[in-house]
């Protein structure tokens, strides 16, 4: 059922892996946001929270470009290069597409540590409550995604 | 087949079956059950998922009072939001659905209701008397900004929420 959504994600965006690869972030990418938090998750309504989305002081959020990927190749991902760096396990992660992103004003550029297909969400502005603004409607957007049992 | 009989009886009397002395008991008893038991349980529930509500934000503030909870790089919760969380929690009033709760990256604690897409509102307090809000309303309508908080919740707050849930 995963293969065969990813597959349709695939002819619908038209993406291809030649542009997985490019320096510039295709508008139809799909970006996972990897959940380490439990308060950032709500299992019971299937949803990750604003909060999740939220920038770190650096201001730049840390995401994966996932559209190539394989279901489980993701969550591997996932473990390898973000929960097992910082000891804790995988609560779930969000996922997006680089347009939705971009109509919030903020852009996703490839950034490949700690793996090529790394890349962070910028542009992000300075004051709190504008920042909670695009959580917000980044989290009303976002597919939520959890880990296998 | 005989020690059944009674239970039958019994089941009788509630439907007022079984002659009126008996009816006039099982009306009592009724209105005991519609008019008294039952609002007062629910009011116990009520009371019981306020009461909860506290546990489920200590358990935000365990979990995120250490450095680095979310794996990236955020400051620690301090007990100066998990408190400032408490007091605001408590001037919620009853008709507003109980929020979820969050750690922030910047060590504050967020509140979250949902009504449906496109209909999210937060809010959070960091312990410095301010309230942080930012929320969709609908599919054309948001807003977000920033609160002076002393110890109950401001009427604008208040009327975002009342719009999220009217």
């Amino acid at each position: 059922m995963i293969r065969y959504l990813r597959a349709l994600w695939a002819i619908f965006t038209g993406f291809s892996a030649k542009s997985e690869n490019s320096d510039v972030v295709d508008a139809s990418e799909r970006i996972s946001r990897f959940v380490l938090s439990k308060s950032h998750v709500s299992v019971q309504n299937q949803r990750v929270k604003y909060a999740a989305f939220l920038p770190p002081p650096s201001r730049k959020l840390s995401a994966y470009r996932t559209t190539t990927v394989e279901e489980q190749g993701i969550w591997e991902i996932g473990r390898t290069y973000v929960a097992a760096p910082q000891q804790k396990a995988i609560r779930g992660r969000g996922d997006l597409s680089a347009n939705i992103i971009r109509a919030t004003e903020l852009d996703v550029v490839p950034e490949r540590q700690p793996h090529k297909l790394h890349a962070d969400v910028v542009g992000w502005p300075t004051e709190k409550d504008e920042q909670k603004m695009i959580a917000v409607e980044l989290a009303n957007q976002a597919i939520a995604v959890f880990p296998p049992p | 087949m005989t020690a059944i009989e009674p239970c039958a009886g019994s089941l009788g009397f509630l439907n007022g079956s079984d002659g009126a002395a008996i009816s006039d008991v099982a009306k009592h008893l009724r209105n005991l059950l519609f008019d008294n038991a039952l609002p007062q349980l629910e009011q116990a529930e009520t009371w019981n998922r306020r009461e909860l509500l506290p546990a489920n934000l200590e358990e935000i503030y365990l979990e995120c009072r250490w450095e680095n909870w979310d794996g990236y790089g955020a400051r620690a919760v301090t007990p100066s939001a998990f408190e400032e969380a408490l007091v605001l929690l408590s001037s919620l009033p009853e008709n507003i659905p109980l929020p979820e709760f969050a750690g922030e990256p910047d060590g504050s604690i967020g509140m979250q209701w949902e009504n449906g897409p496109n209909r999210i509102f937060a809010l959070s307090v960091s312990g410095k008397g301010v309230i942080i809000y930012a929320g969709l309303l609908g599919k054309a309508s948001k807003a977000h900004g920033t609160e002076v908080f002393s110890d109950s919740l401001p009427t604008s707050l208040m009327g975002y929420l009342h719009r999220l849930f009217g």
